[in-house]
């Protein structure tokens, strides 16, 4: 095969090195031809003009600095609209992205470091109001669950996660199928009442497993 | 390979006009003139290459397997994968990139060019500023800002050395003897115009003087997505659009196409940049502009698509033929599909699937890579050998290198993009977990398609070292027919 | 088009429109952003790292976090960001007045960070993370960082620096694993990342 197939003639007789034609082979430099414009073509151009102006001024909202929903401005605001979602699969969904972090997706915490709740008598306990108390804001030192001993800090949830979400997230913990959970589901209002009661409690940092054991399961009724 | 047109039996005819052997007596002496920078150009655009491949690979290897080298703080992959982007894109492509520009606009004005010893000035602070810089990434001096990673205290010798090369390509046009400016010209002189004016902007609002706030990324995406389209698209395009035609020996399809193409880039290629930022934290209009502009480039791509595959109708047998015709062919075809590819993205009810994963990933490097880098391989197998007047040495390596690096790209981009789009899906449903060792999840499900990734930039770095072979080997021919200065005919084996 | 002057007019033209498009009138129009004072809380927002968080930021700059983390929440609705509580809301331009470089990312290998410190507050857990991620979160793809930490020679009781590790992941017994100074900073630059104010814009 040529080594240059791009140019496949003879080279021309005489060729000396410091004068050479560029190459002989080579084709004259390039050039335009010209011929029409096509109608399909400028129908093209037209209808993405137009298009484009449209889109503009459809998505731009009011053009204001601090306007970010582009249906703004056109009569088409996005409400929003809560979905309501089954607290078990809110629960199951905010599980996977907040708690498994630590608690490991399968919810069997890490040997020594994350407590289990699989089977864990924290999370079972006849009432959820120790479980809102350390979700809401977090717990330090240490701690027995399942006969094991840990001492880590857990993270406060109190901004971080909403009444209804924190219910759902509990509600899920608690009624496991596959973890052979069957514990009471855990309402809103429920969360609500306790973070209204336990507001000051940011202030004095995290629970400790004592002071918890030293509440009841279930919250008294006010 | 007998095919011969009467218009190569007239070209070539010992007959030749009066007229046609000044004018390759002046192409030769234009050759002549590039000869040292360009060489120097390309030299160390392909030691570039071959240090961007294998930060790449080293890069791609620790997606899957992120205890691979783990150990060692420079070769962290957040600091790898930038090291691979500024050598590829600052040390290969615009390398690659300046000198085919200056061989074109030397060749197109008939001008040779003039003081070449400046340019070659310029390409080694060019190459010095690259290497501090991407030391500096390995270091850990980055500075976070995509595209602009390069610490400060090495832009400055990248700027001037820019400037003085920009400089001289207009010096050369404004010296120019042909009156004609043919189409590549004004891609390849809005190029050198646009870079540098981009790359001060950008240096000078986020890393001297930063903005405030979330204007540092409507600055960074302004500039990130300029690199690819007022830098590198103009050149290639601007490349495709001179060797098609010449080494078909025909002229372009139609004039009046090649001037929209060039303008409707020119008007929409830069508000492009905030497509990027799709449901960030920037108003809507600003995004919807991006948008609008980022399918207004339906019409550039389309019109010179159609030019180009117009100017090559009829001629499509040639690329057996042509190793040339075959790298540019591929680059073109690319640049549709890529662009077309890119106007999807663009689109909101797209981006939010696809905007995060890796399927922006497999598009930047369809772009740069399938279109770009392609184009400067062809171009670089046309230019050496009439600028050095040594053939190649051999066919097969060339053929091995357009394979390796055809099928390779295809095996990098086609599964990287459905695997990102299956991610972007997976994320965008929140009852996908997003990591979890034992089931579906966004993290876990990409692996496989990273795996097929690190693959297919072994089969890339194939093709790269037998481009390296080849240059090699053609320069070492050079050298020993400078020694004996009996340079080598042109057509050697025939 | 053979007339030069023309070409340069327009390749100027051009380009200084998306200049002034893309970035001048962005400055003018919110470059100048002010912090706001939150009602519900009475605190301004948002407010300056403190110096320990802005060195670790150097750390999350210097190994490129932000090629796989991304620091923007998209609104509700428009992707899965807020359903997988990345955060409450959505971001806006004010969050970022007091980031520099504003490290949005356009890439997520791995979870979106602007309210890590809202979501993930143990020190502990974030530095076991960082040593090697396989700790918390099996099957992560993250590189270990074991460069951010060193290895010493345990007294006869391990100090108080040492960090807690499960056996499988400790090393030999008589040597412990101490974060270094940068380890601690990063933390602390992660633990500053919170988004979670009530602007009014964001809702």
């Amino acid at each position: 095969m040529n080594p240059d197939p791009d140019n496949n003639t003879p080279a021309a007789a005489g060729v000396v090195a410091d004068l050479a034609p560029a190459d002989p082979r080579e084709h004259i430099e390039p050039n335009e031809a010209q011929r029409p414009m096509s109608l399909w073509y400028v129908t093209f151009l037209c209808l993405f003009f137009g298009w484009g102006g449209y889109y503009v001024q459809r998505y731009s909202a009011d053009y204001g600095a601090l306007s970010y929903d582009e249906n703004a401005g056109f009569g088409g605001a996005k409400t929003n609209i809560v979905k309501q979602v089954d607290p078990y699969v809110l629960g199951k969904r905010l599980f996977e992205n907040v708690c498994a972090k630590c608690h490991q997706p399968d919810g069997h915490g890490v040997a020594g470091q994350y407590p289990p709740l699989v089977g864990s008598e924290w999370a079972l306990a006849s009432g959820p109001a120790r479980m809102v108390r350390i979700a809401l804001d977090g717990l330090q030192g240490p701690i027995t669950v399942k006969g094991a001993g840990y001492n880590n800090t857990m993270t406060p949830h109190r901004d971080a996660l909403n009444d209804q979400q924190l219910a759902a997230i509990l509600t899920y913990v608690r009624t496991q199928k596959e973890w052979g959970h069957n514990a009471s589901a855990v309402a809103p209002e429920e969360v609500a009442g306790i973070r209204n009661k336990t507001k000051d409690r940011a202030a004095l940092g995290s629970w400790t497993a004592a002071e918890l054991l030293a509440l009841p399961d279930h919250e008294p009724r006010p | 390979m007998s095919a011969t047109s009467p218009s190569i039996l007239q070209a070539l005819s010992p007959s030749d006009t009066e007229d046609v052997a000044q004018r390759r007596a002046l192409l030769a002496e234009i050759d002549a003139s590039c000869r040292g920078t360009l060489m120097l150009f390309f030299g160390a655009a392909l030691v570039w290459l071959l240090i961007g491949t294998v930060f790449a690979l080293i890069a791609s290897w620790k997606m899957h397997s992120p205890d691979f080298l783990a150990d060692i703080p420079w070769l962290t992959f957040g600091r790898v994968r930038p090291a691979h982007l500024n050598a590829v894109v600052f040390g290969f492509a615009s390398e690659a990139a300046i000198a085919v520009t200056l061989w074109l606009i030397c060749r197109l004005c008939r001008a040779p060019l003039m003081h070449g010893w400046v340019v070659n000035i310029a390409g080694v602070f060019w190459n010095i500023g690259v290497a501090i810089g991407i030391g500096g990434i390995l270091a850990g001096h980055s500075t976070a800002i995509e595209w602009l990673e390069i610490p400060g205290y090495a832009t400055p010798l990248l700027f001037v050395s820019y400037a003085l090369i920009a400089i001289w390509g207009i010096i050369t046009f404004r010296f120019r003897r042909e009156k004609h400016l043919y189409v590549s010209q004004w891609y390849l002189l809005a190029a050198l115009f646009w870079f540098p004016w981009l790359y001060s902007a950008a240096q000078i609002l986020l890393i001297m003087e930063p903005v405030r706030g979330v204007v540092q990324a409507t600055v960074n995406w302004w500039f990130a997505h300029n690199v690819l389209g007022l830098w590198f698209t103009p050149i290639g395009i601007g490349a495709i659009y001179y060797f098609i035609p010449k080494v078909l020996g025909i002229p372009v399809y139609k004039y009046s196409l090649s001037v929209i193409g060039f303008w409707s880039l020119a008007l929409f290629y830069n508000w492009n940049g905030m497509h990027h930022l799709v449901g960030g934290p920037l108003p809507a209009w600003l995004i919807t502009v991006s948008i609008v502009a980022s399918v207004m480039m339906t019409i550039p791509v389309v019109t010179v698509g159609l030019n180009h595959h117009f100017t090559m109708w009829g001629s499509f047998h040639k690329l057996k033929d042509s190793p040339v015709l075959r790298f540019m062919v591929f680059g073109g075809m690319s640049y549709t599909v890529t662009s077309l590819h890119g106007v999807l993205l663009a689109l909101r009810s797209v981006s939010e699937v696809t905007h995060f994963t890796h399927s922006t990933i497999a598009h930047a490097h369809q772009g740069m890579y399938a279109f770009f880098t392609m184009v400067m391989f062809g171009a670089i197998y046309y230019i050496v050998p009439r600028i050095i007047q040594v053939e190649w040495p051999s066919a097969r390596l060339i053929s091995i290198h357009f394979w390796a690096s055809a099928i390779g790209i295809m095996l990098y981009i086609v599964p990287l993009i459905i695997g990102g789009t299956l991610q972007g899906v997976a994320m965008i449903n929140p009852d996908v977990p997003f990591l979890d060792p034992n089931k579906y999840s966004v993290v876990t499900m990409t692996v496989p398609y990273l795996r097929v990734r690190s693959v297919s930039g072994f089969i890339i770095l194939v093709g790269h070292l037998a481009f390296a072979t080849s240059f090699i080997w053609i320069v070492a021919r050079w050298i020993k027919a400078a020694r004996q200065h009996q340079p080598t005919p042109i057509v050697s084996n025939v | 088009m053979n007339y030069g002057p023309i070409i340069f007019l327009g390749v100027f033209l051009t380009i200084a429109s998306s200049w002034i498009g893309l970035v001048l009138i962005p400055q003018v129009q919110f470059g100048r952003q002010q912090e706001v004072k939150i009602e519900e809380t009475g605190e301004i927002y948002p407010t300056v790292r403190p110096g320990l968080a802005q060195q670790g930021m150097e750390i999350y700059k210097a190994n490129g976090c932000i090629y796989c983390h991304s620091q923007q929440v998209r609104p509700e609705g428009y992707g899965a960001d807020i359903a997988r509580n990345w955060g409450q809301r959505r971001t806006v331009s004010r969050d970022y007045l007091h980031d520099n470089p504003v490290m949005l990312g356009t890439m997520r290998t791995g979870p979106d960070l602007s309210n890590i410190g809202v979501r993930q507050t143990s020190v502990l857990w974030h530095l076991q993370h960082l040593y090697n991620p396989q700790i918390t979160s099996k099957g992560s793809i993250m590189p270990p960082f074991r460069f951010l930490f060193e290895k010493r020679k345990a007294g006869d009781k391990p100090s108080p620096d040492a960090l807690a590790l499960p056996k499988e992941f400790a090393p030999e017994p008589g040597s412990e694993i101490v974060p270094k100074p940068e380890a601690r900073a990063l933390v602390q630059y992660l633990l500053s990342l919170k988004a979670n104010a009530p602007l009014p814009e964001a809702r």
